[in-house]
């Protein structure tokens, strides 16, 4: 063992060390696995009452069941996201933003930056931008100044209102109790992110109740202005991925489309708390593509569907599957599950949020039913 | 074995190992109670399993790995940890320690779960495999790139000593 070795598994020991109560952990953990079978049971049989209630057509949602697709006709050119053309973008109906996790009410010139990733989920849409020249920015829009603060109004659920300004390191941002003041700050004036070298930010409103965040790296403010500059808000896009879901559980929804085909040289921290972030969007390594559907599911439950590619050949000994659901290849670890079987991609779903339920067998079966993957999952021109 | 019995056996090593794997005292119980509470409810079939063990530890790193994603896998504008002691603050030895582990609470979630599988639970790539569901190529390239950041980062010069 080297004397990196040595202080490496020193450090773990010490930090692993301390009392554990295991009279109180085996207790927490029978009472907690007791409660969940009996919410899995109580969700099963309300499923299965529906079902009887209304006839077994409908224990599957299919795609003609689904939402109409707005009506969509190919652009002349080849832009990802591609155009939703007749949708109404942001400036049109700032209302709009956040109300349809299939759409992104805004656009980019595509001669000025390059969208890299983005996300369209409940009250918030963003994008990240490659500027060139190694410079990314990332946007986050809102109806809502508060929410184009936080990122995603998720977070206020778990952190409370009256926190979100205490938990994030960016003190440019309204503190407590200064909700209401927070629209103020879309003044149109260039800050520099606090404890962030050369991170600037600009915050401003296109037109009123549309709240724009826009966030780079560089010596000066330019970079951030080259960025706004590149926005478009009269026209919308879709969000498009490497995964559809065309089959839902009954009751369920998507809630969020989210998509990161490049690497981000953004600085990412983890702060103590793991409370953070005011602009959250995934981050994929230089040659991945990492893309997620959330569905939301009856009784304040979520199913995240993740895709992460990689355009090499990967493991071959990767986990075996231990059943099959709808066809595919599945290994089922109780309540998270990895769809195998699709080259160089990692497929997975599962439960991810500890306050929520589990999501049912029935409902995973459905969701993996109605998957459907992109056959070149690293090209998002090719996606739809 | 039962679900009881397990938990007697190995739910403190679990709790040690969900310590390192979150970097938070607090947060490893939640983790750790969680996924055995899952455990509980699918027991019989892990209980069949080869290796439970091996099982209930990838349900762990798996939660906490899903527990980022949702949480803090995401773009912050920050560089630097508001309340990170000054290492005058600390003997030598503890400073040492102290500075090791943030760098290795500083990695990707993978690799650091790599380093711990690895010289905490002191498994073999094979087995640290099995858990992270990937190969053992896979694994140490893991350890690799992770023993190359902390060298270059704590001032340790590069040797071909530590496993790659």
């Amino acid at each position: 063992m080297t004397d990196l070795d040595e202080r490496i598994a020193r450090a773990l020991r010490e930090q692993a060390d301390g009392p554990v109560d295991t009279n109180s952990l085996l207790t927490a953990a029978v009472n907690g696995g007791r409660a969940r079978r009996r919410r899995r049971r109580a969700v099963i049989g309300a499923a299965l009452g529906v079902a009887v209630l209304l006839g077994a057509g409908v224990a599957v949602r299919t795609p003609s069941a689904a939402p109409p697709q707005p009506a969509v006709t190919p652009s002349p050119v080849v832009v990802t996201p591609p155009r939703a053309p007749g949708v109404p973008g942001a400036a049109e109906r700032p209302a709009l933003i956040g109300t349809d996790p299939r759409l992104l009410h805004f656009g980019v010139d595509p001669t000025a930056a390059k969208p890299v990733a983005w996300r369209s989920a409940a009250q918030v849409e963003s994008m990240r931008l490659d500027l060139g020249d190694g410079v990314q920015a990332m946007v986050i829009v809102a109806a809502d100044p508060r929410t184009a603060e936080i990122g995603d109004p998720s977070q206020l659920r778990d952190i409370g209102p009256d926190k979100a300004g205490a938990v994030t390191s960016d003190k440019d941002l309204a503190s407590p109790g200064q909700g209401l003041d927070a629209a103020s700050r879309y003044n149109g004036v260039i800050r520099q992110l606090d404890r962030v070298t050369k991170g600037w930010v600009l915050r401003w409103q296109p037109v009123p109740g549309l709240y724009v965040r826009v966030a780079a790296l560089g010596e000066t403010g330019a970079e951030v202005r080259r960025a706004a500059a590149a926005l478009r808000f009269d026209e919308a896009r879709r969000c498009v991925a490497p995964i559809q879901l065309t089959a839902l559980p009954p009751g369920a929804r998507i809630s969020a489309c989210e998509v990161a085909v490049r690497q981000l040289s953004w600085p990412r921290i983890v702060n103590v708390g793991g409370m953070t972030t005011p602009t959250q969007m995934a981050v994929a390594a230089s040659d991945h593509t990492e893309a997620a559907l959330t569905v939301a599911l009856q009784g304040a439950a979520t199913l995240p569907v993740r895709l992460t590619y990689l355009p090499r050949p990967s493991s071959p000994d990767r986990a075996k599957a231990n059943r099959r659901i709808a066809g595919r290849p599945v290994f089922d670890m109780g309540d998270f599950w990895h769809v195998l079987g699709i080259p160089n991609t990692l497929l997975s779903m599962g439960h991810e949020n500890r306050w929520e339920r589990s999501p049912t067998d029935a409902e995973v079966s459905t969701v993996i039913g109605g998957l459907r993957v992109a056959d070149d999952r690293g090209e998002p021109a090719s996606w739809e | 074995m039962t679900f009881e019995e397990y938990v007697s056996t190995r739910g403190p090593a679990l709790v040690r190992l969900a310590r390192l794997l979150t970097g938070d005292e607090h947060r490893a119980e939640d983790l750790t109670q969680d996924v055995l509470a899952r455990a509980y409810v699918h027991w019989r079939k892990i209980a069949r399993a080869d290796h439970p063990d091996v099982y209930v530890r990838r349900m762990l790193v798996n939660a906490n790995t899903s527990w980022w994603r949702r949480r803090s896998s995401r773009e912050l504008a920050t560089a630097e940890f508001a309340d990170r002691p000054g290492r005058g603050d600390l003997g030598g030895d503890a400073a040492d320690r102290d500075e090791m582990w943030r760098l290795i609470l500083g990695l990707p979630d993978r690799q650091r779960a790599v380093l711990v599988l690895r010289y905490y639970e002191d498994l073999a790539d094979p087995t640290i495999a099995q858990i992270l569901g990937c190969s053992p190529v896979t694994v140490r390239t893991h350890a690799m790139r992770a023993l190359s950041q902390l060298r270059e980062r704590h001032g340790v010069p590069t040797t071909n000593g530590s496993r790659p």
